[in-house]
């Protein structure tokens, strides 16, 4: 009865989107949109998770894209508006994780990790936002984390999200007067390749890695994608539209 | 006064957040922006500044609380959700 734009219809562009929470992002805005355009590095997972879409009855289309590569990006994005015409939902949930102590940290590490998650955000949002702004109720999800409060031997990380989380709030202003709403989520410790590949690097059993992130939520279990794809889907949905400039913590605790 | 007390308000969600999640029960905060209401009447007290969306009216501040109350939220605890047209980002 709150509901006041229908949300059906919708062409939605998601980064990162062949796997983790990328792709249960567009898994779950497949309910309210007739268009996905799934970005990734990779074209394979991608190609699943569009396949997945269209068996969905989503018109989804895929896009090998290096989210540091502003040219790629705006390429992929043109594409798309010629596709289907419009664009109401950006997420970009491209991401990676390289972790060093800060005095090992490798020049190449820092800003691999910097540039995939705070650059690459910016690439796509740069490229989409005349069509954000014609949208009439464009939206726009950031991924950040709770590592922007601070996390040991991922300094690049901490430090990339901090700056989603800034990047989230100046776009609120910056397009808030056009219609077009900014927020973020920011995930605890969620099942994903990301995570799996990190404890195994530091040599953790992923066993082992479940219990400890577990005792650190307070509702006593680690996140799965789908949880911050639900979070995503109210902020690119219509009981939303009085919130930007938001971060939306899905972490199972305060 | 009222700005104290709402304070207070996220801060006890918060901590009934941690006292709750034991017994599987979220607690979330919606703190809403200035609208018009029979507390505020038609004509809510401005922030002085402006805000990135246009004002709000009661429905705005409504709408968000059917999402903390549904299994689209179940790993979101101990958050006060600002439904305020980004006025606390003045």
């Amino acid at each position: 009865m709150f509901s006041h734009v229908n949300t059906d219809g919708r062409v939605a562009v998601v980064s990162g989107a062949g796997r983790g929470i990328g792709s249960a992002i567009c898994r779950r805005l497949a309910a309210s949109c007739r268009a996905i355009a799934v970005l990734d590095l990779d074209l394979e997972p991608a190609e699943e998770v569009a396949a997945e879409l269209a068996s969905m009855g989503v018109d989804a289309h895929t896009h090998a894209v290096d989210v540091t590569d502003a040219e790629s990006v705006a390429q992929a994005i043109g594409q798309v508006r010629d596709a289907f015409g419009s664009i109401d939902i950006v997420v970009p949930a491209a991401g990676n994780m390289v972790g060093a102590p800060i005095e090992q940290m490798t020049p190449e590490q820092w800003s691999s990790v910097i540039t995939t998650h705070l650059t690459g955000a910016y690439t796509l949002v740069r490229a989409s936002v005349g069509a954000l702004r014609a949208a009439g109720d464009g939206r726009i999800v950031l991924v950040s984390s709770i590592a922007a409060r601070g996390i040991a031997n991922h300094a690049n990380y901490g430090a990339a999200k901090a700056g989603t989380e800034g990047l989230t709030r100046s776009l609120a202003w910056e397009l808030g007067p056009d219609g077009v709403n900014v927020n973020a989520v920011a995930p605890g410790f969620i099942d994903t390749r990301l995570t799996r590949d990190a404890a195994k690097r530091k040599g953790i059993d992923w066993a082992d890695a479940v219990k400890a992130g577990s005792a650190l939520a307070a509702l006593g279990c680690i996140g799965m994608p789908e949880d911050v794809a639900a979070a995503v889907s109210f902020l690119v949905g219509p009981d939303s539209r009085f919130i930007t400039g938001q971060v939306l913590t899905v972490s199972g605790a305060p | 006064m009222c700005d104290v007390s709402t304070g207070a308000v996220v801060r006890l969600s918060r901590s009934a957040a941690f006292e709750l999640a034991g017994s599987n029960n979220r607690v979330i905060a919606v703190d809403s922006g200035p609208v018009p209401t029979n507390i505020f009447g038609p004509a809510p007290p401005s922030t002085g500044s402006t805000i990135p969306l246009r004002r709000g009216v009661v429905a705005d501040v409504l709408a968000p609380i059917i999402f903390p109350v549904s299994d689209a939220a179940l790993w979101i605890t101990g958050q006060t959700l600002n439904v305020d047209g980004g006025c606390s980002l003045t």
